[in-house]
Formats: C-alpha cells, sequence, structure tokens
C-alpha cells in the first residue's frame, strides 16, 4: 500500500517507519517486561478468578463463586475495615509529614544537606531490616527501645504492638518512617522549582511565613501531593509485609489486612483461585479511588490555566 | 542515526535473549544414563562441611553407580515456591518437605506414586502402620519416611539448674503431667525471674502446638459424619479446658514471657538463649538452638510430652523423600538408589552402613547433639533402625539423663495432624490463644464458639 503513494509521501513514510522502529525496537523491552510481569498476570488472574483451582491447576469455571466465598467469609468485613484503617492512619500521619518535612528543609539555611540525608536514610534500609528494627523499638518488655525509655520515667512496661485497639496506628508509624525519606525528596525537589521571586514578592507584600506556604508553596505543589495522596492510598491499601512480620495479623486478627488475606490464600491454603478474587475487589476499589484522582487532577489543572 | 539504530536493535535483541537463557529443559536419560536431580544441597559458601560431606558421599556413590548422573540443586522446600516450582515442573527429582506440608503434596499430585515401586521392593511391609496414613493417600503410597518424631518438651537445662530441679546424675526434674509443667514453670520464674515456658502464638504456629496440646485434654477438633461432611467440633468442655489452661499459664502462674506475639523462630530464641526455660518444641530444634544461638548442647534437655486428663497425646512429625510427579520409572529407581545409599530405606548394605556411621562421625564433628532418637519408621523386619539406633549410642555426646524422658517413649500415643484444613484451623487458633494472653477478662468459651463457626462456615462446609 505504502509503495503506491506519491515519491515524496513514501520517503516520509519510511523514514516515519524507520525512525519508529528504532523506536520500537528500544522499547520492546520494555513492553515485554511489563505485558508478562504486569498485564498479563493481571488480565490472566482476573480471568481465572471465575475458575475453580486445583493447586494452580486451572480446572472449571464457577462464575462468581470464589467472589461468593471470599466476601461471605466471616473475616472479610474485619479485614477490610482493617485495611481502611490502615489508609486512613496513614493519610492522617504519613502523608503530612514528608510535605512538613519538604518545606522544612527548603526553608532551612544551614545543616540542610545533613538533615536531607538524615531523613532520606531510613529509605535506603532494606524494608525487611526496617520492619525487625520497629519491632524491637516496640518490643513489649523492657528490652524494647519504647519501654525502656518508659522505664527511664518509672513508667511499666507496655504491650504497643499487643495492644489490640492500638496495632494498626504503630504499625502506620513505622511504615511512614521508613517511606517519609523518599517522598520528601520529590516534595523538596518541587519546592526548589518554585520561584525565589515570588516568595519575595510575598515578603514585601507583608505575608508573614504561614501566609507564604498558603499562598505561595502549597499551589505549587498541588499537583504533585495529589499524585501522593493517590499513590500513599494504594500502597497503603495492599500492605501486606509489615503486619505479617509485625504480628503475623495479630492479636487475635486485629492488624491482619486484605493484602496479607490475599497471600494467606494463596501460599498458605494454595487456595489462588480466591487469592485472585480478592486481588480483583482489591483492585475495583483503587480503581474507583484512581478515576477519583483523575477528575481531581484535571480539576486542578484547569484551576491553574 | 543508522549506527545508533543498529546499537539500539543489538541492546534490545541482547536483552530477550538474556530472558530467554533460563529456559530450556535437561534432558533426562541419555546414553543409557540417567540423571536425577537432589534438593536440599548444601551450599558450598553458607554450608562448607556440609557441602564437603555430600560431595564426598556423591563421588562414592557415583562410583558405585556409575550410570547414575546426580546433578544437585539447593532448592529446598519453600512454601512460596514449591507449588509454582511443581507445577512449572522444575522441582528437583528427589526432594524432601515436612510432614505439615503432606497433605497438600498428596492431594494435589505434587509427588509420584510410588506404591508399586514399594512393593516390589519390599519396602512398604517394612514401614510401621501408624506412619503408614500420613505417607499415603486413596491407598497409594507417594511419600518416603526419613525421620518421624513426637513433639516433646525442649528444656533450657541451665535456667533448670539455676532454679535447684537438676539432679546429682544430670537428669532434670522432667513436668510428667501439664498441671506439673505450670508448677515447674512457675519454681523456675520464681527462682530465675525468667519465664519458666513459651509458646508460639503466631504464623500458625501457635495453633499447631495447641492442637497438640488440647488433644490431651481430651479435644475433638472435627468429626466427619455418615455422610461425608466435616463438623468442627472443638466449642466443647475440654477444649475450653484446653485454652483456660493457656490462659492460666499467663495470668494465674504469670510463667510466659510478656511478649505475646511469638512466632515459631522466636521460640528458638527465646529458649536458645535462656531467656525461657520450657517449649512445646520438635527434637531437631535443638540443633538450631545450638547453631543459631550457640548453646551448649550439655544445657539442652528433651523430655517426652506430658500428660493431661486424657491421656499422653503427642502430635507425630517428621520429613520425608517425595520424588517429582512426572519422573520416569528409571529416574524412581534411581532416586531409590540414592535413598537406600543414604541408609533411608530399610535395607541394610555394606554402602549404607558405612555412609550412616561416616554421617554419624560428620555430624559429632560439626556439634550436633546426637543421642536423641526418632521413633521408629520401620518395624521390626528392618535392619537399618536397629543398626541406626545402635550407632546413636555409641556416637552420643550428651549426658543421658538429659534426653532420657523423651528417649523413653512408655505411655505416648501418637496422632497424626488434623485432617482437613489443618493450617486455617491453626491460623483461628492462633487468635483465641492470643486474645486469651492479651486479654485478662478474655471468656475462652465465647472465644471457641467463634472460632468453631468461623471454621465451619469458612472452611469445612467446602470439604
Amino acid at each position: 500500500m505504502m509503495f503506491n503513494v506519491k515519491k515524496g509521501k513514501k520517503r516520509f513514510s519510511l523514514t516515519v517507519l524507520g525512525n519508529e522502529l528504532s523506536a520500537w525496537m528500544l522499547i520492546l523491552p520494555a513492553i515485554f517486561c511489563v505485558y508478562f510481569l504486569v498485564v498479563r498476570p493481571q488480565i490472566m488472574g482476573f480471568y481465572w478468578s471465575f475458575f475453580d483451582m486445583h493447586g494452580y491447576r486451572v480446572e472449571e469455571f464457577v462464575g462468581f463463586e470464589n467472589y461468593r466465598r471470599v466476601i461471605s467469609d466471616t473475616m472479610f468485613l474485619k479485614t477490610l475495615i482493617n485495611t481502611c484503617k490502615y489508609v486512613i492512619f496513614s493519610l492522617l500521619i504519613g502523608y503530612l509529614c514528608p510535605i512538613v518535612l519538604a518545606i522544612m528543609l527548603n526553608e532551612m539555611v544551614h545543616v540542610r544537606n545533613a538533615l536531607r540525608v538524615m531523613i532520606y536514610l531510613p529509605s535506603i534500609l532494606p524494608a525487611v531490616a526496617g520492619i525487625a528494627l520497629w519491632y524491637m523499638i516496640y518490643y513489649p518488655d523492657q528490652s524494647g527501645l519504647l519501654n525502656m525509655v518508659l522505664g527511664w520515667f518509672g513508667a511499666e512496661p507496655y504491650g504497643w504492638l499487643q495492644d489490640s485497639r492500638n496495632t494498626i496506628l504503630y504499625i502506620v508509624i513505622s511504615m511512614t518512617w521508613q517511606g517519609a525519606g523518599g517522598t520528601v525528596i520529590y516534595y523538596f525537589s518541587a519546592l526548589q522549582g518554585v520561584n525565589r521571586e515570588l516568595y519575595e514578592a510575598a515578603m514585601m507584600d507583608g505575608a508573614g511565613f504561614f501566609r507564604r506556604i498558603r499562598i505561595v508553596t502549597l499551589p505549587h505543589i498541588a499537583g504533585i501531593s495529589l499524585l501522593f495522596l493517590v499513590r500513599q492510598i494504594i500502597n497503603v491499601f495492599s500492605v501486606m509485609e509489615q503486619p505479617l512480620q509485625m504480628t503475623g495479623g495479630g492479636p487475635n486478627g486485629a492488624s491482619t489486612t486484605l493484602g496479607l488475606q490475599v497471600y494467606k490464600y494463596g501460599f498458605e491454603s494454595i487456595k489462588p483461585q480466591f487469592a485472585m478474587a480478592l486481588g480483583v475487589i482489591m483492585f475495583l476499589i483503587l480503581m474507583a479511588v484512581t478515576v477519583f484522582y483523575f477528575y481531581l487532577n484535571k480539576k486542578i489543572e484547569s484551576n491553574n490555566e | 542515526m543508522k549506527k545508533r539504530r543498529i546499537l539500539a536493535m543489538l541492546l534490545s535483541c541482547t536483552f530477550i535473549a538474556s530472558c530467554m537463557a533460563g529456559c530450556g529443559k535437561q534432558e533426562t536419560v541419555s546414553d543409557g544414563k540417567v540423571t536425577i536431580s537432589v534438593g536440599n544441597w548444601p551450599n558450598a559458601e553458607a554450608d562448607p562441611e556440609g557441602y564437603a560431606r555430600e560431595m564426598e558421599k556423591l563421588e562414592k556413590f557415583n562410583k558405585l553407580y556409575p550410570n547414575i548422573e546426580v546433578i544437585t540443586d539447593e532448592w529446598s522446600y519453600d512454601v512460596k515456591t514449591f507449588v509454582a516450582k511443581a507445577e512449572g515442573g522444575t522441582l528437583p527429582t528427589l526432594y524432601t518437605a515436612h510432614f505439615t506440608e503432606a497433605d497438600k503434596i498428596k492431594k494435589f499430585g505434587y509427588a509420584c506414586d510410588i506404591t508399586d515401586y514399594m512393593k516390589k521392593h519390599e519396602v512398604s511391609d517394612k514401614i510401621n502402620e501408624y506412619i503408614m496414613d500420613s505417607i499415603s493417600y486413596e491407598g497409594n503410597i507417594y511419600l518416603i519416611p526419613f525421620s518421624i518424631y513426637s513433639l516433646g518438651i525442649v528444656m533450657n537445662l541451665d535456667l533448670f539448674e539455676q532454679a535447684g530441679l537438676i539432679a546429682e546424675d544430670g537428669t532434670p526434674d522432667v513436668p510428667e503431667t501439664f498441671a506439673e509443667l505450670a508448677e515447674t514453670a512457675k519454681i523456675i520464674k520464681e527462682k530465675t525471674g525468667k519465664p519458666g515456658f513459651v509458646l508460639p502464638t503466631t504464623q500458625n504456629a501457635g495453633g499447631w502446638i495447641f492442637t497438640s496440646l488440647a488433644w490431651n485434654f481430651g479435644t475433638k477438633f472435627m468429626e466427619q459424619g455418615a455422610d461425608g461432611k466435616w463438623k468442627a467440633t472443638f466449642n466443647s468442655p475440654e477444649c475450653e479446658a484446653a485454652l483456660q489452661y493457656v490462659k492460666d499459664l499467663r495470668w494465674k502462674y504469670d510463667v510466659l514471657p510478656s511478649n505475646t506475639l511469638v512466632s515459631n523462630a522466636d521460640v528458638q530464641k527465646f529458649v536458645g538463649s535462656s531467656q525461657a526455660a520450657m517449649a512445646i518444641a520438635a527434637p531437631d530444634v535443638v540443633n538450631s538452638l545450638i547453631k543459631s544461638y550457640q548453646l551448649d548442647k550439655e544445657l539442652i534437655g528433651f523430655a517426652k510430652m506430658p500428660a493431661g486428663e486424657n491421656g499422653r497425646i503427642s502430635l507425630m512429625g517428621g520429613g520425608f523423600y517425595a520424588i517429582e510427579p512426572n519422573a520416569t520409572e528409571e529416574q524412581v529407581d534411581a532416586c531409590f538408589k540414592w535413598m537406600e545409599f543414604n541408609g533411608v530405606t530399610p535395607k541394610l548394605t555394606e554402602e549404607n552402613k558405612q555412609t550412616l556411621r561416616e554421617d554419624m562421625e560428620s555430624d559429632k564433628e560439626n556439634g550436633i547433639l546426637i543421642g536423641i532418637k526418632d521413633i521408629s519408621l520401620w518395624n521390626g523386619k528392618a535392619e537399618v533402625q536397629a543398626y541406626r539406633d545402635s550407632l546413636i549410642e555409641e556416637y552420643r555426646n550428651v549426658n543421658p539423663n538429659h534426653i532420657k524422658s523423651y528417649n523413653d517413649q512408655s505411655g505416648v500415643e501418637y496422632q497424626a495432624e488434623e485432617p482437613v484444613c489443618a493450617q486455617e484451623l491453626y491460623s483461628l487458633l492462633d487468635g483465641c490463644v492470643q486474645e486469651v494472653l492479651i486479654n485478662e477478662n478474655a471468656d475462652c468459651k465465647q472465644l471457641l464458639e467463634k472460632a468453631a463457626s468461623d471454621f465451619q462456615q469458612n472452611f469445612l462446609d467446602y470439604e
């Protein structure tokens, strides 16, 4: 087809094809990886969640039976509520923390670099090491760091992670400690991009510190902070390692999450069909959040224009 | 421009090629030579002694059977990778696993049916009757056990000594009943300030130990009706008494550590570092106490399960070999040759006598505690068991009084794991045990009612 068109056009198309070919070749490995490691497992997971399985072997189509079983599990509601608690706590504590830290760093003149390194350090630590560290910080007898501090003031050791009312809160604090550093860097670089003249102008107009933050800083990081809001909800919603390693989901199921339940279905009971069904349910919930994000993002962008 | 394009193509081709390099399957039979892969091979760097020992064995095996090629595989059973490897056909031809995993392996067909082979080679009629259930499924045999034990009480004799609970000849004051266990733990707590007892409570280990404890109080966890349906039956006074006992350990006797979220590994850490005196454990735990926590082997005692109101019942556990399901007949035969060479089958030969003796010597050199005897795998018809026991006596490297109670298994009844949904049951019981340990006002009856109803609704109704 292409060769039947006029000569000029043909040359143009070939060049485009040539250009595109090298581009395609370059992104081929990435497509290959994304397809086999992300897209295909998701599609197949969705598809297989409607099948009964024997181990990892797909047997017969059962419609929504797997979904019915997952949702009718007597622990499902509790686990869903727990997971939402993780998200809420992490938004209350973990979401603002990096923003405040980044603004602090940005306003600082001295020891800024040293502090930057310190804030980022926990993020370099392997997740498992961080979890083990916090496990010892929260350790329920005198050998735990926090209880040691309590001991200095003559207080009795406290159960920390064993206090089922607050287990999730304490786990979220440890997650924030480890996760905030990475996010601070993004906010910080966004803040560095803010034109200093804007601050100066605001100062000349008599704006104080908080007013400057409100009218100059915050509008500039609105886009990125919205992005991190969604990212945080998605990440925390699928939390699994922390409860698995710190409490095993306990005490008595107080810190168990949907992610941990997926792991248990998949690896402990070898019922991957339920793991996939629950995974799809989580996906749908997060999809709704993401759609809401795009809606908000659009709004912010149109406001900026 | 052109150069760059070529470079891009080259780069992507290299990448794809490197991705594909992992694929491809090995030939199993070539020029009359049978190839098998054997799992659990020690890593040369992490465990140089073990590696050297296995390589030495392999060399001798190769001389004996030049037509069998053994490929070493460091993979050992791991719950996260097992099913994927089994489905992908990449399991080693011969692998080992723990009895807690046996159900899954038999049920999903991840092991080769070796009934005929075992009959033909007169192995099956030498296996002790009470082990048959654990290794077979629907009348066929799938697993070859290599060590069978029952749970017992591991004791830190350092703390026993401090509490004045060791006689002059080294015999520890072993609790014979669960009531005595609580009392002994209390004495230790009073004299040393250290918890007298520790129970695992997380990662299903809490439920695992609790079922075994509760059997002694007369608990039946489930029953199968005439219609084949299973019914959860542990919302019973017997199970309540067992849970109350656990609760009392924490609140009445106060002999448990203050940390109540304890994994199996934590239990070892507690006992190994003299932070707790006793725990219900499998005998293989002693060697991790020595290896991981440098506990002197003379400071380790092991006793049989204490008795409860319903008798002295202990969970039977252990390890077994399995042959991957797609193995050919020649490969099965080669695997059996390897096991026989290692003294795992009941046949006693000059070669495996030597292997067993050398294994024992290398264990002794590596500081492993020798003296605890397994439950006999084989009945009177197998000579290998008698030989193994005589070797254990010959190479024993601890005071026999430390382990006398366990080696004398008199009065112990063995019970296999709960037949269906055992892991799910353990997970629910983990929760019950955790609740009574953190909440002084927890209602045992109510907890068990809820757990039994959850177990029925979420799992048994679908069996």
